[in-house]
Protein backbone atom coordinates (compact mmCIF):
# COMPACT_ATOMS: atom_id res chain seq x y z
CA UNK A 1 0.00 0.00 0.00
CA UNK A 2 1.42 3.16 -1.07
CA UNK A 3 0.35 6.28 0.77
CA UNK A 4 -0.13 9.56 -1.09
CA UNK A 5 -1.21 12.83 0.69
CA UNK A 6 -2.65 16.03 -0.99
CA UNK A 7 -2.24 19.43 0.62
CA UNK A 8 -3.27 22.84 -0.61
CA UNK A 9 -4.96 26.18 1.06
CA UNK A 10 -7.81 25.28 2.47
CA UNK A 11 -8.25 21.22 1.22
CA UNK A 12 -11.07 22.33 -0.95
CA UNK A 13 -9.66 21.88 -4.49
CA UNK A 14 -7.46 18.93 -3.67
CA UNK A 15 -10.41 16.66 -2.66
CA UNK A 16 -11.50 17.31 -6.15
CA UNK A 17 -8.46 15.73 -7.43
CA UNK A 18 -8.37 13.24 -4.99
CA UNK A 19 -10.99 11.89 -6.00
CA UNK A 20 -10.22 11.83 -9.67
CA UNK A 21 -7.12 10.07 -8.81
CA UNK A 22 -9.15 7.42 -6.36
CA UNK A 23 -11.43 6.88 -9.56
CA UNK A 24 -8.49 6.09 -11.44
CA UNK A 25 -6.71 4.14 -9.12
CA UNK A 26 -9.11 1.40 -8.44
CA UNK A 27 -10.10 1.49 -12.22
CA UNK A 28 -5.85 0.49 -12.88
CA UNK A 29 -6.36 -1.92 -9.57
CA UNK A 30 -3.57 -0.08 -7.49
CA UNK A 31 -3.17 -0.44 -4.23
CA UNK A 32 -3.18 3.30 -2.77
CA UNK A 33 -4.24 5.36 -0.26
CA UNK A 34 -4.97 9.20 -1.14
CA UNK A 35 -6.32 11.13 1.57
CA UNK A 36 -6.34 15.32 0.84
CA UNK A 37 -5.90 18.09 3.46
CA UNK A 38 -5.38 21.55 4.71
CA UNK A 39 -1.11 22.35 4.57
CA UNK A 40 -1.94 23.74 8.02
CA UNK A 41 -3.69 20.30 9.15
CA UNK A 42 -0.26 18.64 7.86
CA UNK A 43 1.86 19.73 10.48
CA UNK A 44 -0.19 17.84 13.28
CA UNK A 45 -0.90 14.87 10.31
CA UNK A 46 -0.53 11.71 12.39
CA UNK A 47 -1.11 8.82 9.43
CA UNK A 48 0.95 7.22 7.32
CA UNK A 49 2.39 9.76 4.03
CA UNK A 50 5.20 8.22 1.33
CA UNK A 51 4.43 10.85 -1.15
CA UNK A 52 3.12 14.43 -0.12
CA UNK A 53 1.85 16.45 -3.31
CA UNK A 54 1.78 20.35 -3.35
CA UNK A 55 -1.20 22.03 -4.96
CA UNK A 56 0.14 24.39 -7.06
CA UNK A 57 -0.70 27.66 -5.15
CA UNK A 58 1.38 26.77 -2.16
CA UNK A 59 4.10 25.97 -4.24
CA UNK A 60 6.06 28.99 -2.59
CA UNK A 61 6.14 26.18 0.12
CA UNK A 62 7.97 23.47 -1.25
CA UNK A 63 11.50 24.21 -0.26
CA UNK A 64 10.23 24.24 3.62
CA UNK A 65 8.28 21.05 3.13
CA UNK A 66 11.35 19.14 1.35
CA UNK A 67 13.65 20.03 4.02
CA UNK A 68 11.52 18.81 6.65
CA UNK A 69 9.81 15.69 5.33
CA UNK A 70 12.32 14.44 3.15
CA UNK A 71 14.65 13.37 6.22
CA UNK A 72 11.41 11.04 7.14
CA UNK A 73 11.34 9.10 3.90
CA UNK A 74 8.48 11.49 2.19
CA UNK A 75 8.56 12.32 -1.40
CA UNK A 76 7.42 15.96 -1.58
CA UNK A 77 6.38 17.26 -4.96
CA UNK A 78 4.01 20.15 -6.25
CA UNK A 79 1.58 18.92 -8.84
CA UNK A 80 1.84 20.46 -12.01
CA UNK A 81 -0.02 23.43 -12.64
CA UNK A 82 -1.95 22.04 -15.71
CA UNK A 83 -2.64 18.94 -14.29
CA UNK A 84 -4.00 20.47 -11.51
CA UNK A 85 -6.46 22.38 -13.13
CA UNK A 86 -7.70 20.05 -15.57
CA UNK A 87 -8.01 17.57 -12.53
CA UNK A 88 -6.09 14.66 -14.39
CA UNK A 89 -6.15 12.33 -11.48
CA UNK A 90 -4.52 9.82 -13.69
CA UNK A 91 -1.47 11.84 -14.60
CA UNK A 92 -0.64 13.37 -11.15
CA UNK A 93 -1.54 9.28 -9.65
CA UNK A 94 1.13 8.52 -12.05
CA UNK A 95 3.68 11.04 -11.10
CA UNK A 96 3.45 10.26 -7.66
CA UNK A 97 3.67 6.53 -7.69
CA UNK A 98 7.04 7.96 -10.33
CA UNK A 99 8.20 9.49 -6.48
CA UNK A 100 8.01 6.32 -4.62
CA UNK A 101 11.78 5.05 -4.10
CA UNK B 1 4.15 38.33 -25.67
CA UNK B 2 6.37 40.01 -24.54
CA UNK B 3 10.09 38.62 -23.34
CA UNK B 4 9.14 37.74 -19.79
CA UNK B 5 10.91 35.44 -17.71
CA UNK B 6 8.77 33.68 -14.58
CA UNK B 7 11.21 32.19 -12.90
CA UNK B 8 12.69 34.83 -11.84
CA UNK B 9 9.03 36.62 -10.91
CA UNK B 10 8.32 33.52 -9.07
CA UNK B 11 11.99 33.40 -7.04
CA UNK B 12 11.77 37.02 -5.99
CA UNK B 13 7.76 36.81 -4.85
CA UNK B 14 8.35 33.01 -3.86
CA UNK B 15 10.74 34.23 -0.20
CA UNK B 16 8.12 37.18 0.26
CA UNK B 17 5.17 34.82 0.68
CA UNK B 18 6.99 31.77 2.33
CA UNK B 19 7.89 34.74 5.02
CA UNK B 20 4.52 36.25 5.62
CA UNK B 21 3.16 32.60 5.75
CA UNK B 22 5.47 30.89 7.63
CA UNK B 23 5.96 33.69 10.24
CA UNK B 24 5.21 32.52 13.58
CA UNK B 25 3.14 35.18 14.30
CA UNK B 26 1.14 35.07 11.64
CA UNK B 27 -0.07 31.50 12.05
CA UNK B 28 -0.73 32.21 15.51
CA UNK B 29 -2.96 34.53 14.69
CA UNK B 30 -4.94 33.44 11.25
CA UNK B 31 -4.45 29.67 12.77
CA UNK B 32 -6.31 30.42 16.05
CA UNK B 33 -8.73 32.57 13.89
CA UNK B 34 -9.84 29.78 11.62
CA UNK B 35 -9.74 27.03 14.38
CA UNK B 36 -12.12 29.25 16.32
CA UNK B 37 -14.27 29.46 12.58
CA UNK B 38 -16.96 26.94 13.51
CA UNK B 39 -17.74 28.87 16.46
CA UNK B 40 -18.39 32.10 14.57
CA UNK B 41 -20.27 29.64 11.72
CA UNK B 42 -22.54 28.43 14.54
CA UNK B 43 -23.29 32.45 15.68
CA UNK B 44 -24.11 33.25 12.34
CA UNK B 45 -26.64 30.01 11.68
CA UNK B 46 -28.35 31.35 14.94
CA UNK B 47 -28.47 34.68 13.99
CA UNK B 48 -29.90 33.75 10.58
CA UNK B 49 -32.87 31.76 11.64
CA UNK B 50 -33.42 34.74 14.74
CA UNK B 51 -34.21 36.57 11.42
CA UNK B 52 -35.64 34.81 8.81
CA UNK B 53 -38.19 37.73 7.45
CA UNK B 54 -41.28 35.73 7.38
CA UNK B 55 -43.54 37.66 10.53
CA UNK B 56 -45.43 34.19 11.52
CA UNK B 57 -42.10 32.15 12.04
CA UNK B 58 -41.17 35.20 14.05
CA UNK B 59 -43.99 34.65 16.25
CA UNK B 60 -43.77 31.34 16.67
CA UNK B 61 -40.00 30.99 17.57
CA UNK B 62 -40.64 34.03 20.15
CA UNK B 63 -44.02 32.54 21.80
CA UNK B 64 -42.57 28.96 22.33
CA UNK B 65 -38.99 30.37 23.48
CA UNK B 66 -36.52 29.56 20.52
CA UNK B 67 -36.27 33.19 20.13
CA UNK B 68 -34.78 33.54 23.46
CA UNK B 69 -32.41 30.25 22.68
CA UNK B 70 -31.33 31.67 19.60
CA UNK B 71 -30.35 34.83 21.86
CA UNK B 72 -28.43 33.02 24.19
CA UNK B 73 -26.07 31.31 21.71
CA UNK B 74 -25.40 34.52 19.71
CA UNK B 75 -24.36 35.78 23.08
CA UNK B 76 -21.99 32.83 24.18
CA UNK B 77 -20.80 33.00 20.33
CA UNK B 78 -21.19 36.25 17.95
CA UNK B 79 -21.03 38.48 20.98
CA UNK B 80 -18.07 36.50 23.07
CA UNK B 81 -15.52 36.21 19.87
CA UNK B 82 -12.65 37.81 21.67
CA UNK B 83 -12.96 35.49 24.48
CA UNK B 84 -12.33 32.55 22.32
CA UNK B 85 -10.36 33.99 19.91
CA UNK B 86 -8.01 34.98 22.61
CA UNK B 87 -8.13 31.06 23.59
CA UNK B 88 -7.79 29.77 19.97
CA UNK B 89 -4.94 32.62 18.83
CA UNK B 90 -2.52 31.53 22.42
CA UNK B 91 -3.45 27.92 21.82
CA UNK B 92 -2.22 27.99 18.05
CA UNK B 93 0.87 30.34 18.89
CA UNK B 94 1.98 28.19 21.65
CA UNK B 95 1.79 25.46 18.88
CA UNK B 96 3.80 27.17 17.32
CA UNK B 97 6.58 27.13 19.69
CA UNK B 98 6.10 23.81 20.43
CA UNK B 99 4.41 24.59 23.81
CA UNK B 100 0.97 23.61 25.91
CA UNK B 101 -1.62 24.83 23.46
CA UNK B 102 -4.11 24.33 26.38
CA UNK B 103 -2.19 25.86 29.34
CA UNK B 104 -1.33 29.11 27.11
CA UNK B 105 -5.20 28.81 26.11
CA UNK B 106 -5.93 29.37 29.51
CA UNK B 107 -3.36 31.90 30.60
CA UNK B 108 -4.74 34.24 27.81
CA UNK B 109 -8.22 33.67 29.57
CA UNK B 110 -7.27 34.71 32.46
CA UNK B 111 -4.96 38.03 31.12
CA UNK B 112 -7.98 38.38 29.28
CA UNK B 113 -10.41 39.18 32.17
CA UNK B 114 -7.52 40.59 34.04
CA UNK B 115 -7.71 43.71 31.61
CA UNK B 116 -11.47 43.81 31.20
CA UNK B 117 -13.10 46.34 33.82
CA UNK B 118 -15.64 44.72 36.17
CA UNK B 119 -18.19 46.66 37.51
CA UNK B 120 -20.82 46.40 40.17
CA UNK B 121 -24.51 45.58 39.91
CA UNK B 122 -27.77 47.56 41.48
CA UNK B 123 -27.29 44.79 44.20
CA UNK B 124 -23.90 45.36 44.53
CA UNK B 125 -22.64 41.79 43.04
CA UNK B 126 -19.31 42.46 40.36
CA UNK B 127 -20.48 41.63 37.06
CA UNK B 128 -18.36 41.52 33.74
CA UNK B 129 -20.39 44.05 31.19
CA UNK B 130 -20.60 41.72 27.76
CA UNK B 131 -18.90 45.43 26.08
CA UNK B 132 -15.28 44.04 25.53
CA UNK B 133 -16.36 40.10 24.95
CA UNK B 134 -17.33 40.20 21.40
CA UNK B 135 -16.20 42.28 18.50
CA UNK B 136 -14.85 45.58 19.93
CA UNK B 137 -12.31 43.16 21.92
CA UNK B 138 -11.28 41.00 19.15
CA UNK B 139 -7.61 43.75 18.91
CA UNK B 140 -7.99 43.39 23.09
CA UNK B 141 -7.40 39.89 22.74
CA UNK B 142 -4.96 39.32 20.11
CA UNK B 143 -2.65 41.35 21.89
CA UNK B 144 -3.23 39.89 25.54
CA UNK B 145 -3.04 36.56 23.85
CA UNK B 146 -0.12 36.55 22.08
CA UNK B 147 2.17 38.55 24.99
CA UNK B 148 0.80 36.61 27.45
CA UNK B 149 2.18 33.55 25.33
CA UNK B 150 5.31 35.13 24.65
CA UNK B 151 6.07 35.84 27.93
CA UNK B 152 5.47 32.54 29.51
CA UNK B 153 7.68 31.02 26.70
CA UNK B 154 10.42 33.98 27.13
CA UNK B 155 10.24 33.04 31.11
CA UNK B 156 9.97 29.90 30.87
CA UNK B 157 13.19 29.51 28.12
CA UNK B 158 15.30 31.54 30.63
CA UNK B 159 15.25 29.40 32.80
CA UNK B 160 12.92 31.11 35.96
CA UNK B 161 11.63 27.31 36.53
CA UNK B 162 10.78 25.22 39.67
CA UNK B 163 13.07 22.74 39.30
CA UNK B 164 12.13 19.10 40.75
CA UNK B 165 14.44 16.28 41.76
CA UNK B 166 14.80 13.42 39.08
CA UNK B 167 12.48 11.34 40.85
CA UNK B 168 9.40 13.78 40.56
CA UNK B 169 6.85 12.18 38.47
CA UNK B 170 7.13 14.24 35.05
CA UNK B 171 3.40 15.21 34.99
CA UNK B 172 4.34 16.66 38.42
CA UNK B 173 7.18 18.77 37.61
CA UNK B 174 6.20 20.06 34.16
CA UNK B 175 3.14 21.70 35.92
CA UNK B 176 5.65 23.29 38.45
CA UNK B 177 8.04 24.25 35.61
CA UNK B 178 5.03 26.10 34.03
CA UNK B 179 4.45 27.99 37.57
CA UNK B 180 6.55 31.27 37.69
CA UNK B 181 6.15 31.53 33.98
CA UNK B 182 2.07 31.69 34.20
CA UNK B 183 2.51 33.92 37.47
CA UNK B 184 4.83 36.25 35.21
CA UNK B 185 2.22 36.65 32.46
CA UNK B 186 -0.70 37.14 35.00
CA UNK B 187 1.49 39.33 37.46
CA UNK B 188 2.20 41.46 34.20
CA UNK B 189 -1.46 42.05 32.95
CA UNK B 190 -2.33 42.95 36.60
CA UNK B 191 -0.24 45.20 36.52
CA UNK B 192 -0.74 46.61 32.93
CA UNK B 193 -4.90 46.51 34.56
CA UNK B 194 -4.47 48.89 37.47
CA UNK B 195 -1.88 51.64 34.88
CA UNK B 196 -5.16 51.99 32.52
CA UNK B 197 -7.31 52.82 35.32
CA UNK B 198 -5.22 55.90 36.16
CA UNK B 199 -5.52 56.77 32.81
CA UNK B 200 -8.27 58.79 31.01
CA UNK B 201 -9.36 55.48 29.41
CA UNK B 202 -9.77 53.74 32.34
CA UNK B 203 -9.20 50.36 30.99
CA UNK B 204 -6.79 48.51 28.12
CA UNK B 205 -9.85 47.70 25.80
CA UNK B 206 -10.77 51.22 25.49
CA UNK B 207 -7.43 52.04 24.57
CA UNK B 208 -6.65 49.38 22.08
CA UNK B 209 -10.25 50.11 20.52
CA UNK B 210 -9.18 53.68 20.34
CA UNK B 211 -5.62 53.76 19.11
CA UNK B 212 -5.35 49.89 17.38
CA UNK B 213 -8.44 48.67 16.22
CA UNK B 214 -10.83 51.97 15.08
CA UNK B 215 -7.81 53.51 12.90
CA UNK B 216 -6.63 49.56 11.49
CA UNK B 217 -10.27 49.38 10.31
CA UNK B 218 -10.50 52.69 8.70
CA UNK B 219 -7.46 51.89 6.86
CA UNK B 220 -8.22 48.13 5.80
CA UNK B 221 -11.30 48.31 5.56
CA UNK B 222 -12.03 51.10 3.38
CA UNK B 223 -12.86 50.57 0.20
CA UNK B 224 -10.43 51.73 -1.28
CA UNK B 225 -7.73 49.99 0.48
CA UNK B 226 -9.95 46.59 -0.27
CA UNK B 227 -9.87 47.75 -4.01
CA UNK B 228 -6.06 47.46 -3.99
CA UNK B 229 -5.90 44.79 -1.34
CA UNK B 230 -8.14 42.38 -3.99
CA UNK B 231 -6.27 43.58 -6.60
CA UNK B 232 -3.43 42.36 -5.68
CA UNK B 233 -4.65 39.09 -4.31
CA UNK B 234 -5.33 38.64 -8.64
CA UNK B 235 -1.79 39.66 -9.36
CA UNK B 236 -0.75 37.24 -6.58
CA UNK B 237 -2.81 34.11 -8.26
CA UNK B 238 -1.56 35.37 -11.94
CA UNK B 239 1.87 34.22 -10.77
CA UNK B 240 0.32 31.27 -9.12
CA UNK B 241 -0.01 31.45 -5.66
CA UNK B 242 -3.04 31.55 -3.32
CA UNK B 243 -3.57 35.63 -3.28
CA UNK B 244 -6.77 35.13 -1.31
CA UNK B 245 -4.84 33.72 1.65
CA UNK B 246 -1.90 35.35 1.64
CA UNK B 247 -3.95 38.89 2.12
CA UNK B 248 -5.86 37.22 4.63
CA UNK B 249 -2.78 36.39 6.88
CA UNK B 250 -2.67 39.95 6.88
CA UNK B 251 -6.00 41.65 7.39
CA UNK B 252 -7.81 39.01 8.75
CA UNK B 253 -8.47 40.39 12.30
CA UNK B 254 -9.29 43.41 10.76
CA UNK B 255 -11.77 41.83 8.55
CA UNK B 256 -12.98 39.47 10.97
CA UNK B 257 -13.53 42.33 13.79
CA UNK B 258 -15.63 44.28 11.12
CA UNK B 259 -18.02 41.26 10.28
CA UNK B 260 -18.41 40.02 14.21
CA UNK B 261 -19.66 43.52 14.60
CA UNK B 262 -21.45 43.68 11.79
CA UNK B 263 -23.08 39.86 12.94
CA UNK B 264 -23.79 41.31 15.76
CA UNK B 265 -25.85 44.26 14.77
CA UNK B 266 -27.57 42.14 12.64
CA UNK B 267 -28.06 39.62 15.64
CA UNK B 268 -29.73 42.58 17.88
CA UNK B 269 -31.58 43.82 14.93
CA UNK B 270 -29.79 47.24 14.77
CA UNK B 271 -28.56 49.63 11.79
CA UNK B 272 -25.41 47.85 10.80
CA UNK B 273 -22.34 49.65 11.39
CA UNK B 274 -20.10 48.87 8.06
CA UNK B 275 -20.54 48.70 4.19
CA UNK B 276 -17.49 46.41 3.67
CA UNK B 277 -15.49 43.81 5.18
CA UNK B 278 -14.95 39.61 4.84
CA UNK B 279 -18.57 38.72 4.00
CA UNK B 280 -18.71 41.67 1.65
CA UNK B 281 -15.58 40.75 -0.43
CA UNK B 282 -16.14 36.58 -0.55
CA UNK B 283 -19.99 37.66 -1.25
CA UNK B 284 -19.00 39.80 -4.59
CA UNK B 285 -16.02 38.52 -5.37
CA UNK B 286 -16.57 34.88 -5.68
CA UNK B 287 -14.14 32.65 -7.55
CA UNK B 288 -11.72 35.74 -8.66
CA UNK B 289 -15.15 37.38 -10.31
CA UNK B 290 -14.39 35.21 -13.19
CA UNK B 291 -17.43 32.98 -13.07
CA UNK B 292 -18.96 34.86 -16.42
CA UNK B 293 -15.82 33.83 -17.85
CA UNK B 294 -16.83 29.86 -17.40
CA UNK B 295 -19.96 30.57 -18.40
CA UNK B 296 -19.06 31.80 -21.81
CA UNK B 297 -16.87 28.94 -22.24
CA UNK B 298 -19.42 26.50 -21.22
CA UNK B 299 -21.90 28.32 -23.86
CA UNK B 300 -20.19 29.89 -26.29
CA UNK B 301 -16.83 28.53 -27.03
CA UNK B 302 -16.26 26.83 -30.88
CA UNK B 303 -12.68 25.84 -29.78
CA UNK B 304 -12.38 22.00 -27.95
CA UNK B 305 -9.78 23.34 -25.29
CA UNK B 306 -12.36 25.89 -24.44
CA UNK B 307 -15.35 23.87 -24.35
CA UNK B 308 -13.57 20.92 -22.19
CA UNK B 309 -12.48 23.95 -19.99
CA UNK B 310 -15.71 25.19 -19.67
CA UNK B 311 -17.07 21.79 -18.34
CA UNK B 312 -14.49 21.37 -16.04
CA UNK B 313 -14.48 24.69 -14.53
CA UNK B 314 -18.31 26.31 -13.96
CA UNK B 315 -19.40 24.24 -11.38
CA UNK B 316 -16.17 24.13 -9.01
CA UNK B 317 -16.63 28.40 -9.81
CA UNK B 318 -20.15 28.68 -8.94
CA UNK B 319 -19.34 26.78 -5.52
CA UNK B 320 -16.76 29.79 -5.21
CA UNK B 321 -13.80 27.00 -6.15
CA UNK B 322 -11.67 28.72 -8.65
CA UNK B 323 -8.39 26.09 -9.22
CA UNK B 324 -9.67 24.30 -12.04
CA UNK B 325 -9.97 28.07 -13.58
CA UNK B 326 -6.72 29.32 -12.49
CA UNK B 327 -4.33 26.53 -13.02
CA UNK B 328 -6.50 24.51 -15.77
CA UNK B 329 -7.26 27.63 -18.34
CA UNK B 330 -4.39 28.12 -17.02
CA UNK B 331 -4.47 31.95 -16.01
CA UNK B 332 -0.90 31.90 -14.00
CA UNK B 333 1.32 34.20 -17.10
CA UNK B 334 -1.85 34.23 -19.25
CA UNK B 335 -1.33 37.61 -20.92
CA UNK B 336 -4.62 36.94 -23.07
CA UNK B 337 -6.90 36.74 -19.86
CA UNK B 338 -4.41 38.76 -17.54
CA UNK B 339 -6.59 42.18 -17.71
CA UNK B 340 -9.97 41.04 -16.49
CA UNK B 341 -8.53 38.26 -14.54
CA UNK B 342 -6.27 41.02 -12.56
CA UNK B 343 -9.55 43.84 -12.84
CA UNK B 344 -12.59 42.36 -12.56
CA UNK B 345 -12.37 42.10 -9.17
CA UNK B 346 -12.00 45.84 -8.39
CA UNK B 347 -15.16 46.57 -11.05
CA UNK B 348 -16.93 44.07 -8.92
CA UNK B 349 -16.39 45.46 -5.70
CA UNK B 350 -16.82 49.33 -6.87
CA UNK B 351 -20.54 48.30 -7.91
CA UNK B 352 -21.37 46.31 -5.03
CA UNK B 353 -19.85 49.17 -3.23
CA UNK B 354 -21.91 51.50 -5.02
CA UNK B 355 -25.18 50.39 -4.87
CA UNK B 356 -24.91 49.36 -1.58
CA UNK B 357 -24.05 53.35 -0.76
CA UNK B 358 -27.21 54.42 -2.66
CA UNK B 359 -29.52 51.07 -0.79
CA UNK B 360 -30.21 49.44 -3.61
CA UNK B 361 -29.32 46.37 -1.78
CA UNK B 362 -28.88 46.52 1.93
CA UNK B 363 -25.54 46.15 3.64
CA UNK B 364 -24.04 42.45 3.72
CA UNK B 365 -25.11 40.93 7.69
CA UNK B 366 -21.32 39.55 8.51
CA UNK B 367 -22.86 35.95 8.13
CA UNK B 368 -18.90 34.41 7.83
CA UNK B 369 -18.40 33.09 4.73
CA UNK B 370 -18.12 29.84 4.16
CA UNK B 371 -16.32 28.12 1.11
CA UNK B 372 -18.77 25.55 -0.75
CA UNK B 373 -21.46 27.94 -0.63
CA UNK B 374 -22.40 28.36 -3.77
CA UNK B 375 -23.59 31.98 -5.34
CA UNK B 376 -26.98 32.93 -4.43
CA UNK B 377 -27.37 30.75 -1.78
CA UNK B 378 -24.25 32.89 -0.40
CA UNK B 379 -26.29 35.95 -1.01
CA UNK B 380 -29.25 35.47 0.21
CA UNK B 381 -27.62 34.04 3.29
CA UNK B 382 -26.21 37.71 4.26
CA UNK B 383 -29.86 38.62 4.54
CA UNK B 384 -31.67 39.51 1.47
CA UNK B 385 -32.61 38.45 -2.05
CA UNK B 386 -31.56 41.58 -3.35
CA UNK B 387 -27.89 40.82 -2.21
CA UNK B 388 -28.67 37.45 -4.63
CA UNK B 389 -29.56 39.05 -7.83
CA UNK B 390 -26.25 41.57 -7.92
CA UNK B 391 -24.31 38.40 -7.49
CA UNK B 392 -26.32 37.70 -10.52
CA UNK B 393 -25.92 40.95 -11.94
CA UNK B 394 -21.82 41.09 -11.19
CA UNK B 395 -21.99 37.69 -13.54
CA UNK B 396 -24.28 39.31 -16.22
CA UNK B 397 -21.29 42.59 -16.16
CA UNK B 398 -18.18 39.38 -16.07
CA UNK B 399 -20.08 38.20 -19.49
CA UNK B 400 -19.64 41.59 -20.88
CA UNK B 401 -16.25 42.31 -19.70
CA UNK B 402 -14.68 38.85 -20.10
CA UNK B 403 -16.37 38.40 -23.59
CA UNK B 404 -13.89 39.91 -26.00
CA UNK B 405 -10.98 38.37 -24.59
CA UNK B 406 -12.72 35.26 -24.52
CA UNK B 407 -13.75 35.20 -28.45
CA UNK B 408 -9.88 36.62 -29.10
CA UNK B 409 -8.52 33.63 -27.33
CA UNK B 410 -11.20 31.31 -28.48
CA UNK B 411 -10.83 32.16 -31.99
CA UNK B 412 -7.12 31.27 -32.00
CA UNK B 413 -7.91 28.46 -30.15
CA UNK B 414 -10.23 27.33 -33.08
CA UNK B 415 -8.04 27.80 -35.76
CA UNK B 416 -4.91 25.98 -34.23
CA UNK B 417 -7.21 22.62 -33.79
CA UNK B 418 -8.65 23.38 -37.34
CA UNK B 419 -4.98 23.44 -38.80
CA UNK B 420 -3.95 20.44 -36.84
CA UNK B 421 -6.68 17.85 -37.96
CA UNK B 422 -6.31 19.31 -41.07
CA UNK B 423 -2.30 18.24 -41.17
CA UNK B 424 -3.13 14.69 -39.58
CA UNK B 425 -5.92 13.59 -42.34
Amino acid sequence: MIYITLVCAAGMSTSMLMAKMQQSAKQRQIDVSIIAMPEEKFKTHNGKTDVLLLGPQISYLEDDLREKYEPQGISVAVVDMVDYGMMNGEKVLEDALALVK
Amino acid sequence: MPKFDRKAITNKINPVVNKIQTSKLVNGITGGMMSAMPITILGAFAALFLNLPIPAYKAFIASVGIATALKTIIMFTTNFLAVIFGVAIAGSYAKQHDEDALFCGILALLSFFIVTPVALSETGLPIIPVQWLGGTGIFTAIVVSLLSTRVYIFIKRQGFTIKMPASVPPVVSSSFSSLIPGFASLILFAAVSVIFTATPFKNMHQFIYTFLQIPLQGMGGNIVSIILLWTLAQLLWFVGIHGTMVIYSVVLPIFTAMDAMQLAAYSAGESLPNITGRAFVSTYTMSGSAIGLTLLMLFFARSQQYKTLGKLTTVPALFGISEPLVFGTPMVFNFRFAIPFIFMNAISLVIAYGATYIGLVPRVAGITPITGVPIILSGIMEGSWKIAVLQVVLVAVQLIIWYPFFKKADRASYRLEKEGTGKQV
